[in-house]
Protein backbone atom coordinates (compact mmCIF):
# COMPACT_ATOMS: atom_id res chain seq x y z
CA UNK A 1 0.00 0.00 0.00
CA UNK A 2 1.58 3.33 -1.03
CA UNK A 3 2.24 5.89 1.67
CA UNK A 4 0.78 9.08 1.63
CA UNK A 5 2.84 12.28 3.02
CA UNK A 6 0.57 15.68 4.13
CA UNK A 7 1.28 18.73 3.98
CA UNK A 8 0.26 21.60 6.30
CA UNK A 9 0.59 25.45 5.14
CA UNK A 10 0.90 26.76 8.35
CA UNK A 11 1.27 30.00 7.25
CA UNK A 12 0.03 31.81 3.91
CA UNK A 13 2.26 29.43 1.30
CA UNK A 14 4.74 28.67 0.00
CA UNK A 15 4.28 24.70 -0.32
CA UNK A 16 5.08 24.69 -4.27
CA UNK A 17 8.41 24.10 -4.42
CA UNK A 18 8.39 21.84 -1.39
CA UNK A 19 5.09 20.01 -3.55
CA UNK A 20 8.20 20.29 -6.74
CA UNK A 21 10.53 18.42 -4.43
CA UNK A 22 8.60 15.46 -3.09
CA UNK A 23 6.73 15.11 -6.56
CA UNK A 24 9.97 14.64 -8.38
CA UNK A 25 11.08 11.51 -5.50
CA UNK A 26 8.04 10.45 -6.39
CA UNK A 27 6.65 10.82 -2.94
CA UNK A 28 2.63 10.44 -2.72
CA UNK A 29 1.77 13.99 -1.36
CA UNK A 30 -1.78 15.02 -0.04
CA UNK A 31 -2.31 18.96 1.11
CA UNK A 32 -4.12 18.07 4.85
CA UNK A 33 -6.25 21.39 6.19
CA UNK A 34 -8.36 19.55 8.56
CA UNK A 35 -7.58 16.74 11.42
CA UNK A 36 -9.82 14.76 9.93
CA UNK A 37 -7.73 14.60 6.53
CA UNK A 38 -4.73 14.67 9.17
CA UNK A 39 -5.24 11.10 10.81
CA UNK A 40 -4.76 9.69 7.82
CA UNK A 41 -1.60 10.44 6.59
CA UNK A 42 1.38 8.39 6.88
CA UNK A 43 3.49 11.14 7.68
CA UNK A 44 3.48 15.28 8.01
CA UNK A 45 5.55 17.99 6.25
CA UNK A 46 4.87 21.60 8.36
CA UNK A 47 6.02 24.12 6.26
CA UNK A 48 4.80 27.93 4.58
CA UNK A 49 5.90 31.43 5.81
CA UNK A 50 4.18 34.08 7.94
CA UNK A 51 4.41 34.35 11.59
CA UNK A 52 3.84 32.42 14.79
CA UNK A 53 1.12 34.20 16.87
CA UNK A 54 -0.93 34.07 13.47
CA UNK A 55 0.06 30.58 12.76
CA UNK A 56 -1.25 29.27 15.72
CA UNK A 57 -4.29 31.03 15.77
CA UNK A 58 -5.13 29.60 12.13
CA UNK A 59 -3.79 25.83 13.86
CA UNK A 60 -6.06 26.21 16.73
CA UNK A 61 -9.49 27.65 14.81
CA UNK A 62 -8.77 24.70 12.49
CA UNK A 63 -8.62 21.90 15.02
CA UNK A 64 -4.98 20.90 13.69
CA UNK A 65 -2.84 22.27 16.57
CA UNK A 66 -5.06 19.54 18.17
CA UNK A 67 -4.53 17.14 15.77
CA UNK A 68 -1.42 17.53 15.60
CA UNK A 69 -0.72 16.67 19.10
CA UNK A 70 -2.42 13.51 18.68
CA UNK A 71 -0.62 12.76 15.56
CA UNK A 72 2.70 13.49 17.57
CA UNK A 73 1.81 10.61 19.92
CA UNK A 74 0.50 8.40 17.55
CA UNK A 75 4.38 7.95 16.64
CA UNK A 76 4.08 9.14 12.99
CA UNK A 77 6.84 11.35 11.26
CA UNK A 78 6.46 14.99 11.59
CA UNK A 79 8.96 17.26 10.05
CA UNK A 80 8.97 21.03 10.71
CA UNK A 81 10.61 23.64 8.38
CA UNK A 82 11.05 27.12 9.06
CA UNK A 83 8.24 28.55 11.26
CA UNK A 84 7.04 25.17 11.12
CA UNK A 85 9.87 23.94 13.20
CA UNK A 86 9.54 26.87 15.24
CA UNK A 87 5.96 26.21 15.70
CA UNK A 88 6.84 22.67 17.19
CA UNK A 89 8.14 24.61 20.52
CA UNK A 90 6.33 25.61 23.80
CA UNK A 91 6.33 29.09 23.23
CA UNK A 92 7.17 32.22 20.95
CA UNK A 93 7.39 35.81 21.14
CA UNK A 94 6.72 36.58 16.84
CA UNK A 95 3.41 38.52 16.44
CA UNK A 96 2.36 37.97 19.91
CA UNK A 97 0.84 40.94 21.79
CA UNK A 98 3.41 43.47 23.81
CA UNK A 99 5.40 41.60 26.13
CA UNK A 100 3.36 38.44 25.76
CA UNK A 101 4.17 34.99 24.18
CA UNK A 102 1.96 33.10 22.02
CA UNK A 103 1.79 29.04 22.91
CA UNK A 104 3.04 26.53 20.17
CA UNK A 105 2.56 23.08 19.59
CA UNK A 106 4.47 21.65 22.72
CA UNK A 107 5.74 18.84 20.71
CA UNK A 108 9.83 20.12 21.24
CA UNK A 109 10.60 21.83 24.90
CA UNK A 110 11.60 25.69 24.23
CA UNK A 111 10.71 29.05 22.83
CA UNK A 112 11.02 31.27 19.96
CA UNK A 113 12.43 34.49 20.12
CA UNK A 114 13.78 37.13 17.91
CA UNK A 115 17.48 37.07 16.33
CA UNK A 116 19.68 39.04 18.14
CA UNK A 117 23.19 38.69 16.45
CA UNK A 118 24.67 41.97 18.00
CA UNK A 119 27.73 44.33 15.51
CA UNK A 120 28.54 43.14 11.94
CA UNK A 121 25.85 40.19 11.51
CA UNK A 122 22.64 41.25 9.90
CA UNK A 123 18.93 40.34 10.42
CA UNK A 124 16.92 38.84 8.83
CA UNK A 125 19.54 35.50 8.26
CA UNK A 126 19.41 35.49 4.61
CA UNK A 127 21.41 32.91 2.73
CA UNK A 128 23.32 29.77 2.91
CA UNK A 129 25.23 28.91 6.29
CA UNK A 130 26.73 26.05 7.68
CA UNK A 131 24.92 24.10 10.25
CA UNK A 132 27.25 21.99 12.37
CA UNK A 133 26.11 18.57 13.61
CA UNK A 134 25.78 17.59 17.11
CA UNK A 135 24.63 14.55 16.87
CA UNK A 136 23.63 11.90 14.40
CA UNK A 137 20.26 10.87 13.60
CA UNK A 138 18.56 8.54 11.11
CA UNK A 139 17.19 11.91 9.11
CA UNK A 140 20.62 13.14 8.53
CA UNK A 141 21.73 9.92 6.84
CA UNK A 142 24.99 11.21 4.47
CA UNK A 143 24.74 14.90 5.59
CA UNK A 144 28.52 16.01 6.31
CA UNK A 145 29.22 17.90 9.04
CA UNK A 146 29.82 21.47 8.05
CA UNK A 147 27.14 21.60 5.36
CA UNK A 148 25.50 24.57 3.55
CA UNK A 149 22.03 25.04 3.96
CA UNK A 150 19.84 28.09 2.74
CA UNK A 151 18.10 30.11 6.08
CA UNK A 152 15.82 33.04 5.45
CA UNK A 153 14.14 34.16 9.62
CA UNK A 154 14.54 36.11 11.81
CA UNK A 155 13.41 34.67 15.01
CA UNK A 156 15.35 31.44 16.17
CA UNK A 157 14.68 28.25 18.83
CA UNK A 158 16.30 29.08 22.06
CA UNK A 159 15.89 27.34 26.00
CA UNK A 160 16.48 23.87 23.93
CA UNK A 161 17.02 20.92 25.37
CA UNK A 162 20.48 19.76 24.58
CA UNK A 163 19.36 16.08 23.81
CA UNK A 164 17.15 17.51 21.20
CA UNK A 165 19.21 19.44 19.65
CA UNK A 166 20.76 18.17 16.22
CA UNK A 167 23.14 20.98 14.50
CA UNK A 168 23.72 24.43 15.17
CA UNK A 169 24.60 27.76 13.25
CA UNK A 170 26.74 30.40 13.68
CA UNK A 171 24.92 34.26 12.41
CA UNK A 172 26.51 36.65 15.35
CA UNK A 173 25.71 34.29 17.97
CA UNK A 174 25.21 30.24 18.01
CA UNK A 175 21.60 29.04 17.79
CA UNK A 176 20.20 26.06 16.90
CA UNK A 177 19.04 24.72 13.45
CA UNK A 178 18.01 21.23 13.85
CA UNK A 179 16.12 19.76 16.37
CA UNK A 180 14.23 16.37 17.31
CA UNK A 181 12.32 14.32 19.62
CA UNK A 182 11.29 11.37 19.05
CA UNK A 183 9.36 11.08 16.18
CA UNK A 184 9.37 14.79 15.29
CA UNK A 185 12.34 16.52 13.71
CA UNK A 186 12.75 20.26 12.61
CA UNK A 187 14.91 22.61 10.67
CA UNK A 188 15.22 26.45 10.54
CA UNK A 189 16.95 26.33 6.86
CA UNK A 190 14.75 24.88 3.81
CA UNK A 191 15.69 21.55 2.81
CA UNK A 192 13.66 21.93 -0.61
CA UNK A 193 15.78 24.90 -1.55
CA UNK A 194 19.29 23.98 -0.30
CA UNK A 195 20.09 21.76 -3.60
CA UNK A 196 21.46 18.19 -3.25
CA UNK A 197 22.02 18.14 0.55
CA UNK A 198 18.63 19.21 1.36
CA UNK A 199 16.89 17.15 -1.12
CA UNK A 200 19.01 13.86 1.20
CA UNK A 201 17.51 15.39 4.23
CA UNK A 202 13.56 14.74 2.71
CA UNK A 203 14.31 11.44 1.22
CA UNK A 204 15.68 10.29 4.66
CA UNK A 205 12.56 11.72 6.33
CA UNK A 206 10.48 10.05 3.82
CA UNK A 207 12.01 6.82 4.82
CA UNK A 208 12.15 7.07 7.85
CA UNK A 209 10.35 4.77 10.53
CA UNK A 210 11.05 6.58 13.82
CA UNK B 1 28.41 33.75 9.67
CA UNK B 2 25.87 33.30 6.61
CA UNK B 3 27.71 33.24 3.60
CA UNK B 4 28.73 36.19 0.48
CA UNK B 5 25.98 34.88 -2.14
CA UNK B 6 26.40 35.05 -5.78
CA UNK B 7 22.82 35.67 -7.04
CA UNK B 8 21.56 35.05 -11.05
CA UNK B 9 19.37 38.04 -12.27
CA UNK B 10 17.02 36.78 -15.06
CA UNK B 11 14.68 39.47 -16.51
CA UNK B 12 11.39 38.32 -18.21
CA UNK B 13 9.48 39.84 -21.39
CA UNK B 14 7.00 38.44 -23.71
CA UNK B 15 8.00 34.97 -22.14
CA UNK B 16 11.47 35.31 -23.17
CA UNK B 17 14.71 35.74 -21.07
CA UNK B 18 15.99 39.18 -22.04
CA UNK B 19 18.94 40.97 -20.91
CA UNK B 20 19.19 44.86 -21.14
CA UNK B 21 21.59 47.46 -21.37
CA UNK B 22 20.88 50.42 -19.12
CA UNK B 23 17.25 49.47 -18.81
CA UNK B 24 17.27 49.52 -22.13
CA UNK B 25 17.25 47.59 -25.58
CA UNK B 26 16.46 44.48 -24.58
CA UNK B 27 18.39 41.59 -26.13
CA UNK B 28 16.44 37.85 -25.79
CA UNK B 29 19.16 35.57 -24.11
CA UNK B 30 16.96 32.16 -24.52
CA UNK B 31 14.15 30.37 -22.33
CA UNK B 32 13.40 32.00 -18.96
CA UNK B 33 12.85 28.22 -17.79
CA UNK B 34 15.40 26.50 -18.81
CA UNK B 35 17.56 29.48 -17.97
CA UNK B 36 16.72 29.60 -14.56
CA UNK B 37 17.34 25.50 -14.15
CA UNK B 38 20.32 25.88 -15.82
CA UNK B 39 21.88 28.52 -13.49
CA UNK B 40 20.44 26.46 -10.02
CA UNK B 41 21.92 23.12 -11.29
CA UNK B 42 25.45 25.77 -11.92
CA UNK B 43 24.99 26.47 -8.23
CA UNK B 44 23.71 30.29 -7.78
CA UNK B 45 22.91 30.77 -4.54
CA UNK B 46 19.41 32.11 -5.68
CA UNK B 47 17.55 33.34 -8.61
CA UNK B 48 16.11 36.40 -8.53
CA UNK B 49 13.51 36.50 -11.76
CA UNK B 50 12.45 40.36 -12.63
CA UNK B 51 9.45 40.27 -15.00
CA UNK B 52 10.43 44.20 -17.05
CA UNK B 53 7.17 43.85 -19.43
CA UNK B 54 5.45 47.50 -18.77
CA UNK B 55 2.57 45.82 -20.53
CA UNK B 56 0.14 45.00 -16.80
CA UNK B 57 -2.01 42.14 -19.27
CA UNK B 58 1.52 40.54 -18.59
CA UNK B 59 1.38 39.50 -15.45
CA UNK B 60 -0.57 36.44 -16.21
CA UNK B 61 1.73 35.12 -18.73
CA UNK B 62 4.54 36.07 -16.15
CA UNK B 63 3.13 34.00 -12.81
CA UNK B 64 2.64 31.03 -15.56
CA UNK B 65 6.14 30.95 -16.38
CA UNK B 66 6.41 31.43 -12.41
CA UNK B 67 4.96 28.39 -11.56
CA UNK B 68 6.96 26.46 -14.21
CA UNK B 69 10.63 27.77 -12.97
CA UNK B 70 9.33 27.34 -9.01
CA UNK B 71 9.04 23.91 -9.99
CA UNK B 72 12.61 23.16 -12.04
CA UNK B 73 15.20 25.35 -9.14
CA UNK B 74 16.41 23.94 -6.09
CA UNK B 75 17.67 27.47 -4.47
CA UNK B 76 15.52 30.38 -3.53
CA UNK B 77 13.07 32.19 -6.23
CA UNK B 78 12.97 35.96 -5.80
CA UNK B 79 10.18 37.62 -7.90
CA UNK B 80 9.40 40.82 -8.68
CA UNK B 81 8.20 43.33 -11.68
CA UNK B 82 5.25 45.35 -11.87
CA UNK B 83 3.97 43.60 -8.29
CA UNK B 84 1.62 47.10 -7.51
CA UNK B 85 -0.68 45.42 -5.37
CA UNK B 86 -1.47 43.06 -2.22
CA UNK B 87 -2.94 40.85 -5.05
CA UNK B 88 -0.34 40.67 -7.06
CA UNK B 89 1.97 40.35 -4.22
CA UNK B 90 -0.32 37.43 -3.17
CA UNK B 91 -0.22 35.43 -6.19
CA UNK B 92 3.25 35.74 -6.68
CA UNK B 93 3.74 33.71 -3.94
CA UNK B 94 1.07 31.16 -4.68
CA UNK B 95 3.48 31.15 -8.03
CA UNK B 96 6.08 29.59 -6.18
CA UNK B 97 8.16 32.70 -4.90
CA UNK B 98 10.13 32.20 -1.77
CA UNK B 99 10.71 36.22 -1.77
CA UNK B 100 8.90 39.36 -3.30
CA UNK B 101 10.89 42.24 -4.55
CA UNK B 102 8.61 44.99 -4.59
CA UNK B 103 9.71 48.39 -6.45
CA UNK B 104 7.06 50.98 -7.40
CA UNK B 105 5.11 50.33 -3.55
CA UNK B 106 8.06 51.88 -1.77
CA UNK B 107 6.97 55.12 -3.11
CA UNK B 108 3.49 54.54 -3.90
CA UNK B 109 2.24 52.83 -1.04
CA UNK B 110 4.44 51.69 1.49
CA UNK B 111 1.48 50.57 3.51
CA UNK B 112 1.07 47.76 1.10
CA UNK B 113 4.54 46.53 2.10
CA UNK B 114 3.90 47.00 5.56
CA UNK B 115 0.60 44.97 5.15
CA UNK B 116 2.41 42.34 3.02
CA UNK B 117 5.47 42.05 5.62
CA UNK B 118 2.12 41.53 8.69
CA UNK B 119 0.92 38.76 5.97
CA UNK B 120 4.03 37.01 5.12
CA UNK B 121 6.80 38.26 7.42
CA UNK B 122 9.47 40.68 6.54
CA UNK B 123 12.51 38.12 5.66
CA UNK B 124 10.47 37.46 2.50
CA UNK B 125 9.90 40.54 0.85
CA UNK B 126 12.95 42.50 -0.68
CA UNK B 127 13.04 46.23 -1.57
CA UNK B 128 14.30 46.61 -4.95
CA UNK B 129 15.52 50.49 -5.66
CA UNK B 130 16.69 51.50 -8.77
CA UNK B 131 19.13 54.35 -9.41
CA UNK B 132 21.15 56.50 -11.06
CA UNK B 133 24.84 57.89 -9.68
CA UNK B 134 24.97 60.96 -9.17
CA UNK B 135 28.28 62.59 -11.20
CA UNK B 136 31.29 62.42 -9.09
CA UNK B 137 32.14 65.54 -7.18
CA UNK B 138 28.11 65.48 -6.07
CA UNK B 139 28.44 62.08 -4.42
CA UNK B 140 32.42 62.32 -2.64
CA UNK B 141 33.29 61.54 0.34
CA UNK B 142 31.66 59.32 3.27
CA UNK B 143 30.61 61.60 5.37
CA UNK B 144 28.02 60.93 8.55
CA UNK B 145 25.37 63.23 6.57
CA UNK B 146 25.30 62.46 3.21
CA UNK B 147 22.00 64.43 2.52
CA UNK B 148 22.48 65.18 -0.66
CA UNK B 149 22.26 61.56 -1.78
CA UNK B 150 18.84 60.62 -3.55
CA UNK B 151 19.60 56.66 -3.03
CA UNK B 152 21.04 57.34 0.44
CA UNK B 153 17.37 58.83 1.57
CA UNK B 154 15.92 56.12 -0.13
CA UNK B 155 17.44 53.62 1.17
CA UNK B 156 16.90 55.21 4.97
CA UNK B 157 12.90 54.98 4.03
CA UNK B 158 13.10 51.81 3.39
CA UNK B 159 14.31 50.83 7.07
CA UNK B 160 11.03 51.54 7.91
CA UNK B 161 8.89 49.28 5.68
CA UNK B 162 9.55 46.33 6.99
CA UNK B 163 11.86 44.39 4.39
CA UNK B 164 14.25 41.93 4.88
CA UNK B 165 17.05 43.18 2.50
CA UNK B 166 17.57 46.09 -0.31
CA UNK B 167 18.25 45.45 -3.71
CA UNK B 168 20.30 48.29 -5.33
CA UNK B 169 20.35 48.53 -8.70
CA UNK B 170 22.58 51.22 -10.79
CA UNK B 171 20.89 52.02 -14.45
CA UNK B 172 23.85 54.04 -15.63
CA UNK B 173 25.79 50.09 -14.86
CA UNK B 174 23.40 47.74 -16.39
CA UNK B 175 24.65 45.70 -18.93
CA UNK B 176 28.01 47.39 -19.26
CA UNK B 177 30.22 44.69 -17.49
CA UNK B 178 32.18 48.05 -16.15
CA UNK B 179 32.51 47.11 -12.26
CA UNK B 180 29.43 47.51 -9.84
CA UNK B 181 28.73 50.72 -8.06
CA UNK B 182 31.22 49.83 -4.33
CA UNK B 183 30.63 53.49 -3.04
CA UNK B 184 27.11 53.02 -2.76
CA UNK B 185 27.29 49.47 -1.60
CA UNK B 186 29.68 50.71 0.94
CA UNK B 187 27.84 53.83 2.09
CA UNK B 188 24.27 51.78 1.84
CA UNK B 189 25.91 48.68 4.51
CA UNK B 190 26.80 51.52 6.65
CA UNK B 191 23.43 53.33 6.51
CA UNK B 192 21.20 50.24 6.91
CA UNK B 193 21.10 47.22 9.58
CA UNK B 194 19.16 45.02 6.15
CA UNK B 195 21.40 42.82 3.80
CA UNK B 196 21.91 44.72 0.79
CA UNK B 197 22.47 43.03 -2.80
CA UNK B 198 23.84 45.18 -5.50
CA UNK B 199 23.44 44.79 -8.96
CA UNK B 200 24.90 46.36 -12.71
CA UNK B 201 27.56 46.68 -14.21
CA UNK B 202 29.06 42.96 -12.80
CA UNK B 203 31.83 42.21 -15.98
CA UNK B 204 34.29 39.81 -14.06
CA UNK B 205 34.95 37.79 -10.82
CA UNK B 206 36.75 40.76 -9.76
CA UNK B 207 34.30 43.36 -9.79
CA UNK B 208 31.92 41.07 -7.51
CA UNK B 209 35.03 40.50 -5.06
CA UNK B 210 35.33 44.45 -5.07
CA UNK B 211 31.14 44.59 -4.45
CA UNK B 212 31.87 41.65 -1.57
CA UNK B 213 34.66 43.32 -0.03
CA UNK B 214 33.11 47.12 0.12
CA UNK B 215 30.25 45.32 2.18
CA UNK B 216 26.95 43.92 0.00
CA UNK B 217 26.19 40.62 1.14
CA UNK B 218 24.91 39.64 -2.24
CA UNK B 219 25.48 40.48 -6.09
CA UNK B 220 23.22 40.08 -8.44
CA UNK B 221 24.55 39.04 -11.83
CA UNK B 222 22.64 39.51 -15.47
CA UNK B 223 25.11 39.76 -18.40
CA UNK B 224 28.12 38.05 -17.12
CA UNK B 225 26.09 34.45 -16.95
CA UNK B 226 23.67 35.42 -20.16
CA UNK B 227 26.07 36.53 -22.61
CA UNK B 228 29.11 36.19 -21.14
CA UNK B 229 31.97 32.86 -20.80
CA UNK B 230 31.05 32.75 -16.62
CA UNK B 231 28.64 30.75 -15.05
CA UNK B 232 27.89 30.71 -11.05
CA UNK B 233 30.12 27.84 -10.41
CA UNK B 234 32.97 29.32 -12.00
CA UNK B 235 32.41 32.99 -10.61
CA UNK B 236 32.17 31.34 -6.97
CA UNK B 237 35.63 29.29 -7.35
CA UNK B 238 37.30 32.46 -8.30
CA UNK B 239 36.09 34.39 -5.42
CA UNK B 240 36.84 31.36 -3.05
CA UNK B 241 40.55 32.13 -4.71
CA UNK B 242 40.00 36.28 -3.92
CA UNK B 243 39.15 35.16 -0.34
CA UNK B 244 35.49 35.79 -0.35
CA UNK B 245 33.53 33.54 1.99
CA UNK B 246 31.22 31.79 -1.08
CA UNK B 247 29.40 28.80 -0.45
CA UNK B 248 31.65 25.32 -1.62
CA UNK B 249 30.61 23.48 -4.46
CA UNK B 250 28.35 20.74 -3.58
Amino acid sequence: MSRTLGLIDVGVGNLASLEGVLDDMGVSVARVSTSEELSTMDSIILGGVGNFSDAMSRLNDSGLAKGLGNFFDSGKPIMGICLGMQLLFDSGYEGASEGGKATGLGIIEGEVVPLRPGAGARVPHVGWNQVRLSRSHEVLSGISDNTDFYFVHSFVANTVNPPHILGVTSHGVVFTSMVANKNAIGFQFHPEKSQKAGRQILSNFVEWAP
Amino acid sequence: MVRKRVIALVLHLAGRAVKTTNFANPLVVGDVARACQVLSDQEADEIFLLNIDPDESSSDSFFEVVLNVSRRVSVPLAIGGGLTSQALIDRAFSSGADKVVVQSLVERSPETIIRASKKYGAQSLVACLDYRESPPEESFGLGPEPVDDAILAKIKQVGSLEVGEILLQSMGRDGTRMGLDTLTALKAQRFSQLPIVVAGGAGNAEHLADAFKCGADGVAVGSLFSLGDYNPIRAKALLRNAGVDVRPGV
